[in-house]
């Protein structure tokens, strides 16, 4: 029996036992508190201050990070508020989706199963394309600008907007200021979508290491590095920290081909390893991601194509998501196929996207 | 949750019964899920979710807006349905060896090899395998909140419920 096909027997039995015990609450009667006034985080005196004071470091600074220029025609994102954004952006979503595809596959042994790796993991690779649909394509589907902040607490913003593979555009804001302190340029600040926040940091190095950038979400911390670069690729590494210890970790490439960024999240352990190339392209007329996956294990190596497309259901009323696709296990090949209503999530992040 | 919570919460708190509403449909299965993975009793089960609900009126101001709010909900739960394990221990415990009959299934329902029921799929799990795969397979609640439920780090949570599922899987092929 496959995972998804078990998760889906355990989910319809329980369903079928869960009792409805809506009838028996008294709504009408019954005690309710009243709901918490959330504190503001700065009183009105403190954030004139600090606007003052921010307006007087982002004057000192700006030219130091944000409009420092690295030979921006050669690079997969070209400018720093692109760089920079990216890495925040990204860093949240890999926070708020654990099911990133990661370490777990690697369990998985060919020898022993039944299935394909894929196919075992079906859940993993959904989730891993729908962050990194977002994530790549070209210039119109992932646009970043660079302004003024709109929050007094911040002297600047980054607005970003993606698209998915449904059309849907998507607008985030990271909110930042800058500091100076020993020649070391850093930002402060957070990116918000709906109710949430994740705050970050984010310092430039020298080095092997071009910067780094830690964000939390409370619970999880996530720290992103950017890697000494070649040409026209950029490497960051993600790495998962939990009461700090690092538990997880995945490397992403990104390379711009023809003005169209594309991606390789690889992660590796011992002997094994799994790497996923992504890129968005129009086939058949439809906006499709496009994937190729390898899976080496030893001298066992699983491979496959698989395409992504997103189609309207009129039945379900939802949009769907299609995936289609060939898998190579030694001499064998094999489809697959899968249709799957996204969580009500699109590219991931909390009451966004396709519903 | 797909709608706005605070929104929901506010018109929770002026009595709206339509926002009480859709917030039960969207996170009863997770309350029930939490519940069943500690109690079988069907009746049990019934009562301990409508407690859980109204103690969640009842205790709406100490919920810190922000915060994950399901989270908080399932904790709820679940300090009712162990409150009710210690209280009555011999009756409430998940034993489906001695409870054949619970959810008020047919006994005759666990000897046919084509359907097993939810209880007893999950029978050969201990408390906190149940707990997960109840909360994930049922409620499809994201991991990191079922590690935040259960205060439990995230990798463990993700290994627990894929050696959940090989004991589901294997103790399904072996009643064949």
């Amino acid at each position: 029996m496959k995972k998804n096909d078990l998760e889906q027997q355990i989910r319809a039995k329980a369903i079928q036992a869960m009792p409805d015990v809506y009838d028996r609450i008294p709504f009408a009667t019954a005690p309710i508190g009243v709901l918490e006034t959330k504190p503001k985080r700065f009183s009105p005196a403190w954030r004139t201050l600090a606007s003052a004071m921010i307006a007087l470091v982002f004057t000192a600074v700006t030219a130091i990070v944000v409009l420092s220029n690295e030979n921006p025609s050669v690079y997969a994102l070209e400018t720093d508020a692109e760089t920079i954004g990216y890495q925040v952006l990204s860093g949240a979503m890999f926070l708020q989706n654990e099911e990133v595809i990661d370490a777990d596959p690697l369990a998985y042994t060919l020898l022993d199963s039944e299935t394909s790796l894929f196919e075992e993991n079906i859940d993993l690779f959904a989730e891993t394309f729908a962050v990194l649909e977002t994530l790549i394509g070209a210039k119109d589907d992932l646009a970043f600008r660079l302004s003024e902040s709109d929050d007094p607490a911040f002297a600047q913003m980054i607005q970003i907007e993606v698209s998915t593979l449904d059309g849907e555009t998507i607008a985030y804001q990271i909110y930042l200021n800058q500091t100076l302190r020993r020649r070391i340029a850093s930002l402060q600040g957070e990116i918000r979508f709906l109710e949430d926040r994740y705050e970050f940091r984010y310092v430039r190095l020298s080095g092997s290491e071009k910067s780094r950038l830690t964000i939390e979400n409370g619970m999880d911390t996530l720290v992103v590095t950017h890697q000494s670069s070649e040409s026209s690729e950029m490497n960051f590494r993600y790495q998962w920290i939990q009461s700090g210890s690092p538990y997880r970790a995945v490397q992403l490439r990104l390379t711009k081909i023809e003005g169209v960024l594309s991606a390789e999240l690889a992660t590796q352990a011992g002997d094994q390893n799994l790497t996923i190339r992504m890129e968005r392209a129009m086939m058949s007329g439809m906006p499709t991601l496009r994937s190729h996956y390898r899976f080496g294990n030893g001298a066992e190596v699983e491979s496959g194509d698989v395409d992504v497309v997103a189609e309207f259901d009129p039945i379900q009323d939802r949009v769907v998501y299609r995936m289609n696709g060939q898998v190579q296990r030694g001499n064998q090949s094999e489809p697959v196929q899968t249709d799957q209503v996204r969580p009500g999530k699109g590219n991931m992040m909390p009451g966004h996207g396709p519903r | 949750m797909p709608h706005q919570l605070e929104d929901l919460l506010e018109r929770i708190e002026r009595r709206d019964e339509e926002a009480f509403r859709i917030l039960y449909d969207e996170t009863k299965k997770g309350v029930y899920a939490m519940i069943a993975a500690i109690v079988s009793d069907r009746s049990t089960i019934e009562d301990l979710m409508q407690d859980t609900y109204m103690k969640m009126l009842a205790k709406l101001d100490t919920y810190e807006r922000g915060r994950n709010f399901s989270a908080w909900l399932f904790q709820i739960a679940k300090n009712l349905a162990f409150d009710h394990v210690r209280k009555n221990v011999k009756t409430t415990v998940v034993d489906p060896i001695e409870d054949g009959n619970v959810f008020n299934r047919p006994k005759d329902a666990y000897d046919h090899p084509d359907d097993p029921s939810f209880e007893e799929m999950l029978s050969c799990l201990d408390p906190v395998e149940r707990e997960i795969v109840g909360l994930r397979s049922v409620a499809q609640t994201p991991f990191k909140d079922i590690a935040i439920t259960l205060d439990k780090p995230l990798g463990t949570v993700l290994w627990l419920y894929q050696r959940a599922l090989k004991k589901i899987k294997k103790h399904l092929e072996g009643r064949e």
